[in-house]
């Protein structure tokens, strides 16, 4: 840990490691509420999943493959959510298509494109050593995006995802805020791919606010919860992969998966009491 | 007589080949507490969304006079049978009353001083200003059923239509719910939902039979023979005591 701590004071890219954890944090939190209460955790897997598609299309034309994935997340996630708004029944037949597809898609781009692909790998994978600061700064300016209309519409998306039926009658458009949701996940999704790469996102999205869930009382309280615990899930991990230098972004997740493990037992161990 | 609220003209209603309503033609009134009773399947919940406009007539027109259009929004409350959202979700009861002003609240997560205290005026009169900070999980089945009656009183709805408001709780509940309806109804026209008209037919004014067509009643007249008709089964043994 000591040597964790006087690495971290020697190297501008640990320290650039750890200002990415806490501003995915703040995404994590607002956005995994959401997805946690909402019980939409595959259906993010497979808006993350798709983004592969504008990667290697953007590495393909040699354009950025940050902003590819930003397009192609905000592309599949409003294609997603229209199509699911109008085809319910079939909802996980329609994230098993867009989760392969995308994928697919990206696959044969990549597959087109000369070169060894090592950024790829840490976009799948993740790799957060490699942060810059420009990279931070992106993450910076989609989180003021995010918070920006979750606190603006905060009553809205309450009572649409709490109950839509009772949303609708009040004139709300529920169609409109579960789209716009979407959108914000997707967005919250390629901030979290720096960290954790696109295959692992997931995690973060739902493992951090299923155990701020267990606690909490209200969803406001729950936003705050699991961005701290998003938070220390993620340095924490950070801190364990940097001695032996495994890879973070799966000491990260196997950190969630822990965390979420021990808090469901010390529920159970209080509830009981 | 008072003036007419809402006017059912002989309305029909299939899904797709089913036929479930059949030239329903009926009168809401003014203040009236109805109550539409008829077995399971018979259309109830189906005719309350019509006059809601969650669902369109195939034949017949529905008005709604004053209420048409965005009136609608806060003039109408509606406690629907099988509430859809989780139980489970991180809610307190002071919150899902809130909700209750959404159409006319601002953005942001603040509410203003008169929003705040009609909703403590519903939880006084639905006496669940107690569990005010509880979590909806925690509640009963009467307890979470006067909080969506609170949530639904907090923006001073004109009428207010309920669909089986009784169905989770017990008898005493049961009771208390009514006794409450009853009140409400002095200034507020209600239509309830019921499969009980034993019970329902000693508070509401009037009701209205319902199994695909629709014959109306003064709660004076039901007798052994209509239920007979309405259910298509001798009747054992019914109580009123009016």
């Amino acid at each position: 840990m000591n040597e964790f701590i006087a690495a971290l004071i020697e190297y501008t890219f640990l320290q650039n490691a750890i200002f990415a954890c806490l501003l995915a944090s703040i995404g994590c939190g607002v956005i995994g509420t959401y997805v946690v209460v909402k019980k939409i955790s595959f259906l993010t897997g497979g808006i993350a999943h798709s983004v592969l598609a504008g990667m290697g299309m953007a590495y393909f034309y040699n354009a950025s493959p940050i902003m590819g994935a930003i397009i192609a997340a905000l592309v599949s996630s409003i294609m997603i959510g229209w199509i699911n708004l109008r085809w319910k029944e079939h909802e996980d037949v329609l994230i098993a298509a867009f989760w392969s597809a995308g994928m697919a898609i990206g696959i044969l781009f990549l597959s087109r494109t000369p070169g060894y692909n090592v950024d790829l790998m840490s976009y799948l994978f993740g790799n957060i050593l490699l942060i810059t600061n420009s990279d931070l700064w992106l993450m910076l300016l989609l989180d003021m995006i995010v918070i920006v209309f979750v606190f603006v519409y905060y009553k809205h998306f309450l009572v649409s995802v709490f109950d839509e039926e009772f949303a609708r009658l009040r004139g709300i458009n529920t169609e409109l805020f579960y789209i716009l949701l979407l959108c914000l996940i997707s967005i919250t999704i390629v901030i979290l791919i720096q960290l954790v790469g696109l295959i692992m996102v997931i995690a973060l999205l739902t493992l951090p606010a299923a155990i701020a869930n267990q606690y909490v009382t209200s969803l406001h309280k729950m936003f705050l919860l699991s961005a701290v615990i998003c938070a220390l899930i993620s340095v924490t991990g950070v801190a364990i992969s940097f001695g032996p230098d495994l890879p973070t972004g799966s000491v990260i997740v196997l950190t969630a998966c822990c965390a979420y493990f021990f808090s469901v037992v010390l529920k159970q161990i209080l509830s009981s009491k | 007589m008072n003036n007419v609220v809402i006017d059912v003209d002989n309305v029909s209603f299939n899904y797709g080949a089913v036929s479930v309503l059949e030239n329903i033609s009926f009168k809401i009134y003014e203040d009236e507490f109805i109550g539409i009773i008829g077995p399971n399947a018979g259309g109830k919940s189906t005719l309350l969304k019509l006059i809601l406009g969650l669902l369109k007539p195939n034949k017949g027109v529905i008005s709604k006079f004053k209420y048409d259009g965005k009136a609608l929004i806060n003039n109408i409350g509606y406690v629907s049978q099988h509430s859809t959202f989780p139980r489970d979700f991180p809610i307190t009861v002071g919150e899902v009353v809130m909700m209750g002003h959404i159409a006319t609240s601002s953005k942001f997560f603040h509410y203003s001083k008169k929003e705040i205290e009609l909703a403590k005026q519903a939880m006084q009169k639905l006496e669940i200003q107690d569990i005010e900070k509880r979590k909806i999980g925690e509640l009963s089945g009467g307890q979470l059923q006067r909080v969506l009656i609170a949530r639904e009183l907090v923006c001073q709805p004109e009428i207010l239509i309920l669909d089986e408001p009784t169905s989770n709780v017990d008898m005493r509940i049961e009771e208390d719910i009514f006794s409450l309806l009853k009140n409400y109804s002095e200034h507020m026209t209600i239509i309830v939902v019921s499969h009980d008209i034993a019970f329902i037919s000693s508070y509401v004014d009037r009701v209205a039979c319902l199994n695909k067509t629709l014959v109306c009643h003064s709660t004076e007249s039901i007798s052994g023979k209509m239920i007979e008709e309405l259910y298509d089964v001798p009747v054992k043994m019914i109580h009123h005591n009016h």
